[in-house]
């Protein structure tokens, strides 16, 4: 059995994330951590950059697509994992690390949308420090998936010249004056572009939380 | 596997192309935790065949040991809820302490915001308020006025009356008005000018003596205002009803209780029975016969006992005293007058 291989000899892999077999295995599936694991249990801040090296990138590229910006990004990823290392969730964690860091950020990234585009909504915060080991509501899951869905379609069917606006702002961080000189356009319109497809969003949001608040109480009700 | 749940149909989830019912299949899939782990698992598979942005884990991870660096294992707890919480609970708690003090302050105005002035039975006394107007105040009355505001802010000579009282106002160099509230919600609107105000009994009098008083008054379906000219009384009842009327020139006026003395003409002895209770807070009683009585006369009298001894000399009335309470009535054989 390759299963028991693993554990007895471990030093033979050397990569396990490219086992790449978990398509048609998912059983072993949990196994692609077994380093990570291993290092965490010896030295902690050893499991923890290679937790770190693995899915930093891959959690980056998931958090973007929900809050449009560099920066905030960076921070989202830098904060569930300072959050992981200061509870010392390794400890608790039963799911697969992966599992545990892409929720986390997803709901990190979910819960910095509603408080930057909805600041009253900021109260009903989904949580992102669950219980490691509790089986999430797959109606979060496919929620937030429609909500990025949603987001691409918005921003998608921006004017391309807003589009591009948005996307400087956001995504590069220039300044409102710089995207003017860049694109040869009037400052005023540089704005407008942008509150136009932050109105945009914040009107999607605003669909969102009723939508949240529906199946809240559709699970109350039930 | 059972469900047709694969990768191909994740990816494509993924990128937002899967139809409302294979979401439904998803949903009933993701009720299995390892389902979730799968997710995850392509989610992560599929975010690094789909990059949406160049990020350098080295730099990245320096930045997070320098963060990790800095707290030790130990303060393991996190620093923001902690202070979220905090904010939130003092927030709250701020707030219901100032919504206490304001409430309490709110019911308790009366006592500290306004400034009272009350007489007892039997007494008359003077007071100038403020503004330099003089106020007569007759037994059993009371005056209140704002502690802070009386003649600092424009139009707030304000004063709250209860029984009677004669008002002297003065005259300020900004024409600040001045007005007297009384209790069945007359006002009394003032420049300057001298006046006698009587709120007993759900009745109101005024009587001006010399200047220009407005009257403002609720009337069934509207504010009615009414103003006076010096030597005009008026009378307004509960009900809003006015009289208006002269004050006849040989009568004396309105305020010579200011010198205990007390002035009828004609005045029915139920009347003089009222004013025992409202100046001396005594309880008259009349037999039907002395009901019907009318008074005319001055008399002179510091306290209730010496009016009554001069009602008792002029009709040769019977007296039982009990406490606040006085019985009147007609000797059964004696003669009356």
């Amino acid at each position: 059995m390759q299963t028991g291989a693993f554990r007895k000899h471990p030093e033979i892999f050397v990569k396990p994330m490219d086992m790449g077999h978990s398509v048609d295995h998912p059983a072993e599936e949990p196994d692609a951590e077994y380093f990570i694991r291993q290092a965490f249990i010896t030295d902690p801040s050893r499991g923890c950059e290679l937790l770190f090296r693995a899915y930093y990138r891959d959690l980056c590229s998931t958090v973007i697509r929900f809050v449009y910006s560099r920066q905030v990004t960076e921070d989202i990823v830098g904060e569930v994992f300072l959050v992981f290392w200061n509870n010392k969730t390794y400890q608790t964690i039963t799911t697969s690390f992966r599992a545990y860091l892409f929720r986390a950020v997803r709901n990190r990234a979910y819960n910095y949308l509603k408080f930057e585009l909805n600041r009253s909504a900021s109260l009903d915060l989904v949580s992102d420090e669950y219980e490691p080991d509790s089986v999430q509501q797959p109606d979060h899951i496919l929620q937030l998936d429609e909500l990025l869905r949603r987001i691409n379609e918005t921003i998608r069917t921006l004017p391309s010249q807003a589009q591009r606006v948005f996307i400087m702002s956001r995504f590069e961080g220039l300044s409102h004056a710089e995207i003017a000189q860049e694109l040869q356009i009037n400052h005023k319109t540089v704005e407008s572009h942008i509150t136009r497809a932050l109105s945009s969003l914040r009107h999607l949001l605003r669909q969102e939380l009723y939508l949240l608040l529906l199946t809240l109480f559709g699970v109350i009700g039930s | 596997m059972k469900t047709a749940i694969n990768k191909a149909l994740l990816f494509a989830h993924f990128e937002g192309r899967t139809t409302p019912l294979q979401i439904e299949l998803l949903r009933e899939w993701l009720q299995e935790a390892d389902n979730q782990q799968l997710y995850y698992g392509w989610l992560q598979e599929w975010e690094q065949q789909n990059p949406q942005i160049i990020s350098d884990p080295d730099v990245a991870y320096l930045k997070f040991q320098q963060q990790t660096a800095g707290t030790s294992q130990a303060a393991a707890t996190p620093r923001m809820p902690v202070w979220k919480q905090w904010r939130i609970q003092s927030f709250f708690m701020a707030a219901s302490v100032t919504a206490l003090v304001l409430t309490v302050a709110y019911m308790t105005r009366n006592y500290w915001a306004m400034r009272t002035i009350a007489t007892d039975y039997g007494e008359v006394r003077s007071v100038v308020l403020p503004d330099g107007s003089c106020v007569t105040l007759n037994a059993n009355s009371e005056l209140r006025l704002s502690r802070f505001s009386f003649g600092t802010l424009s139009p707030s000579r304000e004063v709250f009356l209860k029984g009677e009282a004669e008002f002297a106002v003065v005259h300020t160099p900004t024409h600040d008005h001045f007005r007297v509230h009384t209790t069945n919600d007359v006002e009394v609107v003032v420049l300057g000018t001298e006046f006698v105000v009587n709120t007993r009994r759900n009745n109101t009098r005024v009587e001006l003596n010399r200047g220009k008083v407005q009257l403002r008054y609720p009337a069934p379906d509207q504010i009615s205002t009414l103003t006076m000219r010096p030597g005009d009384w008026v009378n307004l009842s509960a009900g809003g009803q006015a009289k208006r009327g002269r004050v006849d020139t040989r009568q004396q006026p309105a305020t010579t209780w200011k010198n205990y003395e007390y002035n009828f003409q004609r005045t029915p002895m139920p009347e003089i029975a009222n004013l025992l209770a409202d100046n001396f807070g005594l309880t008259v009683q009349l037999d039907s016969a002395l009901a019907r009585r009318k008074v005319t006369g001055t008399f002179h009298a510091h306290n209730a006992d010496e009016l009554v001894q001069a009602l008792v000399e002029l009709f040769d009335i019977d007296v039982i005293r009990d406490g606040k309470t006085i019985q009147l009535s007609v000797p059964k054989s004696g003669p009356i007058q």
